[in-house]
């Protein structure tokens, strides 16, 4: 079996030294575990750090967007990487260091027993600190992701999620931001796909607070997804 | 309150919620503390109107002479801009889609090309 972690990075120079360093060299039941970084058009000091650590490190792929385009855009980049690869199972993973690396290998079991085409790291399955700003967007995001596929996730908005080969063929993300995390439950409920969630841990520093979902990406994000479905 | 209309709910509530996303937008730099003054006060005034109509928009419309003919017109021009803004917004949005494609596309060909080598 061969597992892509899929990284998507946009300025986080700060840590994604550490996020890289902490990814598992290896995995049960897993023969290769590829990293495929996609450097999001970053302007700080990201692509000269990602540069000198793919120069170090086997089965590591940086690709870079020329211009910024948005963490779906991004994941889809990553995922069509992994298709060239032959990657059997990918897993997307954020680069502001809020995922914990250990996660990953939870995260894709329900795929190596068959029972999950997509699995959907949760971070509202386990009891940890989590502001309530982020409480309140995931759980509007939630209902507007059951509306849209009839699948209510506790954690629709899940940066980690981890896809099996049939997912990965079939996945076609178009959105750029966000709202990406919305389309794909919605394309995976269009292809009848099998979703599960897993329980999974998360840490929020002020500089993840600072890079992720505020609550005015959150209302661009939900407006954005209307438009999309008014658009379809 | 036996008068009271469903736009007297929506309003004051989108007025909240854009008042809460300048607040965020404040709170990350995004805006100086006077843009959000000034945005409070708006958003608050949209608020009154709607919920107070009487006050405001009953007073300025007899003020003006408007009766129920121009309403209907009024109602008429703002679904035609309506239409046109989403229309807009739709458009803008197909063009950061083909932007995106060819912005994925170089990255995935350099990708490949690094793989040939």
């Amino acid at each position: 079996m061969h597992l892509a972690i899929i990284i998507p990075v946009y300025n986080e120079s700060k840590v994604i030294k550490k996020v890289i360093a902490d990814l598992p060299g290896k995995i049960k039941n897993i023969g290769k575990i590829s990293t495929i970084i996609i450097d999001d058009g970053s302007t700080d000091k990201s692509g000269n750090i990602l540069k000198n650590v793919i120069r170090k490190k086997e089965n590591i792929y940086l690709l870079r967007h020329i211009l910024n385009r948005g963490q779906g855009a991004a994941v889809q980049t990553g995922i069509d990487a992994a298709k060239k690869l032959e990657a059997d199972i990918v897993v997307t993973f954020d680069g502001d260091g809020q995922h914990h690396a250990e996660d990953i290998a939870h995260l894709i079991q329900p795929i190596l027993a068959g029972e999950a085409d997509i699995v959907n790291g949760s971070r509202f399955k386990r009891k940890q600190k989590i502001p309530s700003v982020r409480r309140f967007y995931n759980f509007s995001a939630n209902l507007i992701t059951w509306a849209m596929s009839g699948f209510f996730l506790s954690d629709s908005q899940s940066g980690m999620k981890a896809l099996n080969k049939k997912a990965i063929k079939e996945i076609n993300i178009k959105a750029n931001g966000y709202e990406f995390c919305t389309e794909l439950i919605r394309e995976a409920s269009w292809y009848k796909f099998r979703i599960k969630e897993i329980p999974v841990h998360v840490s929020y520093s002020k500089y993840t607070m600072k890079k992720g979902q505020s609550f005015a990406n959150g209302l661009t994000t939900i407006f954005k997804l209307v438009i999309r479905s008014l658009m379809k | 309150m036996e008068n009271f209309s469903l736009y007297q709910l929506l309003v004051p509530t989108f007025a909240v919620l854009m008042i809460l996303r300048a607040l965020s937008h404040t709170g990350r730099g995004g805006k100086t503390t006077r843009e959000f003054i000034a945005i409070f006060a708006f958003w608050i005034f949209v608020s009154l109107v709607a919920l107070f109509p009487h006050i405001f928009v009953d007073k300025v419309a007899a003020f003006l002479g408007i009766r129920s003919g121009i309403n209907a017109l009024f109602f008429f021009g703002f679904v035609i801009l309506f239409f046109i803004s989403f229309r807009l917004l739709v458009s803008v949005e197909e063009s950061e889609v083909r932007i995106t494609e060819i912005i994925r596309n170089i990255a995935l060909k350099d990708f490949d090309e690094t793989n040939k080598q």
